[in-house]
């Protein structure tokens, strides 16, 4: 071995294959993998599509809009230094019981939230699984911020409802204190701007507490980044029925 | 030399060997001070980097500037420390040892010195970017996309040269520690070519990025600082006890052991998540097989020192060198832990993490260079370390910091994980829990801050010549009378 080539041979032969086995190979798999579509049949299916959960016959549906671009702000600004958005299984952590980390935000359902899986970030250049878990998991924050529009039928209703929770959102961004004394995230001044206010003012003007409002006439509004990231972490919906070609699970058989 | 040779004494040394020593040190005088200096400068700058964005995790508002948010500090943090610092540090240790264990001179210190300068440039623009807001979420990658064919060109211009002296070396036995620099070489460009090829260019990774950025940072960690941290150990140990590695079949065992199986490790990070399962798993197995190859290295280096403890007690590098080495027992041994199954239900995505990496970084890695540039400068500046008493504040504090700082991550990330750990509760239980222990790193990293401070300053007067010109080396303390025969027996061998 005491010769240069010699070394680099074996150390090549040593680092190639592991790079092969989890590098190349898991990429080549990502790559291959295509979005799956359901079956109407399928357990759970019909209902979501009611629901008009569903957006596509596919899972999972397409990037829209400003999404990708909220993406980039999100790992811009290092969110995932503290957010992760894994929901794990049971053998590794609690998360699937964990109270509004998947669809149901009150945890009174016995259902537990669905792991996640590779088809969740399939749309992704780098699935934001995250470093650290500082603040909650993110991988369904969706339901989170889409606010409680459980019993609203009327479209006014849910569009004042989904306004409102929207401009929470916007609230935590801004001054995560505002909402929980303990928490430990920054604020993102920079995502918002400041501007004279004119006539009743904007919709999405900031609702903020006296210490924190701006000067009279004035008002604070999330800028193209911040509704851009709006976007992108409204659209964090995991929790959805998988179709039957990815958890192979059984259609239940029709009673008589 | 056979291998038997290496159980013999170590040979006498010959004027020629002095003088060649002497021809060695001045041609590689430039490049190695440059890289220390500039490296020292940007452990200073990583430390309060690391101050900042510790004191920004308790107190969000501190400062009030966007800038400096956590999620820009903590990684503008970790970048500086491991490119800014510990690259540097490490290329000015590989620079200089193989050129001495080759023996040869470095013929072109001008070309390593620009390449030096684009180094540092890139590092600049890389940690600019992140606090600006342009950084990426990839573990240790974060610097913005532009960067790395900089820092890739810049390591290559110079471990090119490294490769050059090898094969130029004299000919005769090959030294433990030139393997370990050899493989430290090549182990660089492939992993940063590697990562930075599937995530910044082919892109669309999926969730194969996270498992890819993982094997990219662990193998960093196992494939590069751990081989130039142990080559400047398996230098300097012998040399300043005097004797030769205890084993060498064992030393080189050892080696082929970390190389075959630290390539395989990284993903274990990702228990859980939704990767195909074999690949967290052959991972976690590979990072706790990796234990072996450690044993075998601390036993060897245990051995080695045996009968000349008295000399940790005294010489700067010794003292340095051997608490990296155990800061290596206690990365490899919690790497090991937290790819445990059982145990990442509590330590999966949390502070235990960075208390492997700071282990790693800092209570190794870190520590063995200090050792090395004790070692070092003395013998390109051609004078001695200006006060004992400064090396020593420098020791203890760092010592005391970063024991602190690791064993504070530990207990923080373990009480948040079990804070989480309970169906209804929110974040705000561990929030509270893990603050004293972040409040405590607070002050971990003022103490790193002084020590660093002390430690630039005192390198800055050598680099400058204003070292002591003449007189026995600058130990950390006086030896008692007693001692003296036995030292002067062991010095002399040291300057081998």
């Amino acid at each position: 071995m005491n010769s240069l080539k010699n070394f680099v041979l074996i150390l090549g032969a040593c680092f190639l294959v592991p790079t092969w086995c989890m590098v190349a190979q898991p990429y080549a798999a990502e790559r291959k993998r295509q979005p799956v579509p359901y079956k109407m049949e399928e357990p759970g299916v019909r209902a979501a599509f009611d629901d008009g959960a569903l957006k596509g016959l596919f899972y999972p549906s397409e990037f829209a809009g400003d999404r990708k671009r909220g993406e980039l702000i999100y790992s811009r600004e290092g969110c995932a230094q503290c957010h992760t958005q894994v929901i794990r299984p049971d053998y590794a952590g609690i998360d699937q019981f964990k109270k509004s980390w998947g669809k149901d935000q009150e945890g009174k359902e016995i259902k537990p939230t669905r792991q996640t899986v590779m088809w969740d970030y399939l749309h992704e250049d780098f699935a934001m699984l995250g470093q650290r878990r500082i603040g909650p998991d993110l991988a369904n924050a969706g339901y989170r911020f889409e606010g409680n529009l459980a019993g609203l039928t009327k479209p006014e209703e849910i569009a004042a409802e989904k306004a409102r929770a929207l401009n929470d959102f916007y609230l935590y961004l801004f001054a995560p204190r505002a909402r929980h004394e303990w928490s430990s995230s920054p604020g993102f001044r920079h995502l918002f701007v400041t501007r004279p206010k004119e006539g009743q003012g904007s919709i999405d003007a900031l609702k903020l507490p006296a210490n924190l409002a701006p000067a009279g006439g004035m008002e604070i509004v999330p800028s193209s980044e911040a509704r851009a990231l709006a976007e992108y972490v409204l659209g964090l919906k995991r929790d959805q029925p998988l179709p039957v070609s990815i958890t192979g699970a059984q259609p239940p058989k029709e009673s008589k | 030399m056979s291998q038997e040779d290496q159980s013999q004494p170590l040979p006498d040394v010959t004027p020629e060997d002095i003088l060649q020593r002497a021809a060695i040190d001045r041609s590689t005088r430039l490049p190695v001070l440059f890289f220390f200096t500039s490296a020292a400068a940007w452990l200073l700058a990583a430390t309060l980097l690391g101050l900042i964005s510790s004191i920004k995790l308790v107190a969000p508002g501190f400062l009030g500037i966007d800038w400096l948010n956590y999620g820009r500090s903590q990684p503008a943090f970790l970048n500086a420390l491991l490119y800014g610092w510990a690259f540097q540090a490490g290329l000015g240790v590989m620079i200089w040892m193989m050129a001495r264990l080759c023996r040869t001179e470095l013929k072109n210190p001008i070309t390593l010195v620009v390449a030096g300068h684009f180094w540092n440039a890139g590092v600049a623009a890389g940690v600019t970017g992140i606090l600006a807001g342009y950084g990426t979420a990839m573990k240790w990658l974060e610097f913005p996309s532009f960067v790395w064919p900089i820092l890739l060109v810049s390591y290559s211009m110079i471990v090119v040269w490294l490769v050059v002296m090898f094969s130029a070396r004299r000919k005769g036995h090959v030294f433990i520690s030139q393997w370990y620099l050899l493989a430290a070489c090549f182990s660089f460009p492939w992993l940063y070519l590697t990562a930075n090829l599937f995530l910044n260019v082919f892109k669309q990774t999926g969730v194969s990025g996270p498992a890819i950025a993982s094997w990219y940072s662990n193998n960093i960690l196992f494939l590069w600082l751990v081989p130039v941290g142990l080559a400047s150990a398996y230098f300097i140990i012998p040399k300043v006890v005097g004797k030769p590695i205890h084993s060498y079949p064992l030393a080189l065992l050892a080696f082929w052991g970390l190389v075959a199986i630290a390539p395989w490790t990284g993903a274990q990070e990702l228990i859980g998540g939704p990767l195909p399962a074999w690949i967290p798993s052959i991972a976690g197995a590979a990072q706790i097989l990796l234990l072996v190859p450690m044993l075998a290295i601390a036993f060897n280096h245990y051995l080695t020192v045996k009968g000349s403890h008295k000399l940790v007690e005294l010489s700067p590098s010794l003292r340095f060198t051997f608490f990296g080495s155990i800061g290596y027992v206690v990365t490899s041994v919690s790497a090991a832990l937290l790819s445990s199954m059982t145990l990442s239900r509590y330590t999966g995505f949390s502070f235990t993490q960075d208390a492997v990496a700071m282990s790693g970084i800092y209570m190794f890695f870190t520590m063995s260079m200090f050792g090395a540039i004790y070692f070092i400068v003395p013998r390109i500046t051609g004078c001695e370390w200006i006060s004992g008493g400064r090396i020593r504040f420098h020791f203890w504090w760092s010592a005391y910091a970063c024991i602190s700082l690791c064993v504070l991550l530990l207990a923080a990330g373990f009480s948040h994980g079990a804070a989480t750990d309970h169906w209804d509760s929110d974040m705000s239980g561990a929030i509270t829990f893990s603050k004293g222990y972040l409040i405590g790193r607070i002050l971990a990293w003022v103490f790193l801050a002084a020590a660093n401070a002390v430690f630039l300053h005192h390198l800055s007067l050598m680099v400058c010549n204003r070292g002591r010109k003449a007189g026995e080396a600058t130990l950390i303390h006086q030896p008692a009378p007693y001692d003296q025969a036995e030292l002067v027996i062991t010095t002399e061998r040291a300057e081998a």
